[in-house]
């Protein structure tokens, strides 16, 4: 390719220049698509640590005058965030631990096995994806009320973790799909049972996807407004996307504590995003799109 | 390749399904139903949480009933007939159609520049590519607070630009198309670095030969996307618009922080309804038929994708 272009374009100019350009070009498009995506995120952090009549100011100041850490303070000491934070850790560890318990026996069965119902299976993961999330969450609240889990973190991750499951088998099978076979088959050969190779040789080896699928699963139940929503009524159980819209008082929004506690809620997103990111068009689409 | 694809192909027999004989008589019960035994939890776990549920929630929505009410009438599919002849319920399903296709679009156009410019090859574009994906991954109970206080009436940063160029103060979230504007900007904020994922997976899987061959035919860069990389990319296209279309009626956050569906009900789309339906206006019933509307036009969004992926499977198979 590159060889053509060279015969092309060689005796007309000098291509150093051309490539010059274009890489300034593609520089410059790259810096000012990252400064509007990410602007809103800048703004919220901006915006945390003002002090509160920089916040309630009319006038145009893209930088903090008097940067404080005031509302951070107010965060915790105002409002029950800690609640809210230690809730949500709760919940989203738990939602990954059992969504690993359940997800990766099932994940290997499906990677390595062909069985009757199999496609049934397939179909259920794709439509279970996609549900519009009341027709599952309104029964779930009549049923949660019934049993006396309403408002106990019990029944968010039970939520959560089925919600989850469908993303997190899919991730794993594919990263199942990728051991060789003659791995988990040569370990049965010595002598250990089907439960001995998942075990001991096919879950070592898919280390990578375990963290994937923890991590997806882990920020999309931290990032869910509608579980809690639906299914927490005191602060006992109240996650953080629910916490964070007690900001909104009676007589406004407290718009210096609710941006810091914006901050506080997004950390686990810029922790993970780099381990996130390899493996989210596989999760989103469950392989709709090859990579 | 695809779900169907894969589970219809040919997989060679994995261990526990070689037919009898295949193994040793010493074989136990648990072991010939081994994968039965690793898939059983993870499906119940679906079955009890999601479907059950659905099923129920299906049987509500032939009833006439309240929350906390201990008695119920059954209507039968009058919930459903009061759905279709409401102009409330095509007042919404419009709105949410326009909203929908607006936003692909949107999202689309600017996914697909994005995906062009990393697709250049150049140092630090793999960075590039990560900061580009935080909109996606923040909570979109989040992204709805940043648009609300950006677009604040009178302290938000929209406003503050406005009059340092001595412009009006407008108010963002109390004008009904404003208010409009607004939460399609906080939408396609999460939504771009979607398409533009799928659109750069789907580039970087594309043959080098058709690019070569225009090039040596003398095509410009601008020819050869529109006539090899968009035509090529078609199912990729499909795909992530189909998989935004369904999420775009299953948004919720985003409104609930942001308009609550207001003014009036000019931001108000299927989930708001159905949640308004079922929460404020206290008719589960309604709202259970509401959730099974939208749930049926998420499954006909479905039906591109199958057909999609039958004519690539096709493509394949002649290709070779």
């Amino acid at each position: 390719m590159s060889s053509v272009a060279m015969s092309r374009g060689s005796y007309a100019r000098p291509i150093r220049w051309g490539k010059i350009t274009s890489t300034t070009i593609v520089y410059l498009l790259a810096i000012v698509s990252v400064l509007i995506a990410l602007w809103p995120i800048f703004w919220i952090i901006l915006t945390s640590i003002r002090p509160l009549h920089e916040i309630t100011s009319t006038r145009l100041q893209i930088l903090p005058q008097a940067p404080t850490l005031e509302n951070y303070v107010n965060v915790f000491t105002r409002y029950k965030t800690s609640t809210y934070l230690a809730n949500s850790m709760i919940v989203s560890t738990g939602t990954v631990i059992f969504n690993l318990i359940l997800g990766a026996p099932a994940a290997y069965a499906m990677a390595r096995f062909s069985f009757r119902g199999e496609r049934i299976l397939f179909g259920m993961i794709i439509i279970f994806r996609m549900i519009p999330m009341f027709a599952a969450m309104i029964p779930l609240f009549m049923i949660f009320s019934s049993v006396m889990l309403l408002d106990t973190l019990t029944s968010l991750i039970i939520a959560e973790t089925a919600l989850k499951l469908p993303v997190t088998i899919w991730l794993l099978r594919n990263f199942f799909i990728d051991v060789p076979k003659e791995l988990d088959e040569s370990a049965r050969v010595d002598g250990c049972s089907t439960w001995g190779g998942f075990f001991r040789i096919a879950l070592p080896l898919i280390q990578p996807g375990l963290a994937a699928a923890a991590v997806l699963a882990f920020l999309w139940t931290w990032n869910d407004l509608i579980v809690t929503l639906i299914l927490s009524n005191t602060d006992k159980s109240t996650m953080l996307p629910l916490g964070i819209t007690k900001f909104l008082l009676e007589f406004g929004v407290d718009w210096g504590s609710l941006t810091a506690c914006g901050v506080l809620m997004f950390i686990p997103t810029v922790l993970f995003v780099f381990i996130a990111e390899r493996y989210l068009v596989a999760g989103l689409t469950l392989g709709g799109v090859k990579e | 390749m695809s779900a169907v694809e894969r589970s219809a192909g040919v997989k060679p027999m994995g261990i526990g399904s070689g037919g009898p004989g295949a193994r040793s008589a010493g074989m136990g019960w648990g072991e010939r139903y081994i994968h039965y035994w690793m898939v059983v939890p993870a499906v119940l776990c679906m079955l009890a949480i999601l479907a059950y549920p659905m099923l129920y929630s299906l049987w509500v929505s032939t009833l006439n009933w309240k929350l906390g009410a201990t008695t119920f009438q059954f209507v039968g599919i009058r919930n459903y007939t009061e759905a279709f002849t409401s102009s409330f319920f095509w007042f919404v399903a419009v709105q949410n159609v326009v909203f929908a296709i607006v936003v692909v679009i949107i999202d689309f156009t600017i996914g697909m520049f994005l995906a062009v410019l990393l697709n250049i090859n150049f140092r630090g574009r793999g960075f590039l590519r990560t900061l580009l994906l935080l909109p996606m991954l923040t909570a979109p109970v989040l992204a709805g607070f940043n648009f609300r206080w950006i677009f604040n009436d009178r302290f938000g940063l929209a406003n503050q630009i406005s009059l340092a160029f001595g412009g009006p103060q407008l108010p963002w979230l109390a004008d009904q198309w404003l208010a409009r504007v607004t939460i399609v900007a906080a939408t396609i904020w999460q939504g771009i670095p979607f398409f533009m994922l799928l659109l750069l997976a789907g580039m970087q899987a594309l043959p080098s030969t058709p690019f070569e061959a225009a090039l040596v035919d003398g095509a410009n860069a601008w020819q050869r996307f529109r006539y090899i990389t968009l035509p090529l990319l078609r199912p990729v296209i499909v795909v992530a618009a189909a998989l935004q279309l369904i999420d775009l009626f299953r948004g919720f956050d985003v409104i609930y922080i942001m308009t609550n569906g207001g003014p009036g009900h000019a931001t108000e789309l299927f989930p708001f309804y159905t949640y308004r339906a079922a929460f404020s206006e206290d008719r589960l019933g309604f709202a259970c038929a509401l959730s099974w509307i939208t749930l049926v036009i998420s499954l006909l969004l479905l039906v591109p994708l199958f057909l999609n992926e039958r004519s690539g499977a096709e493509g394949e198979k002649t290709r070779k």
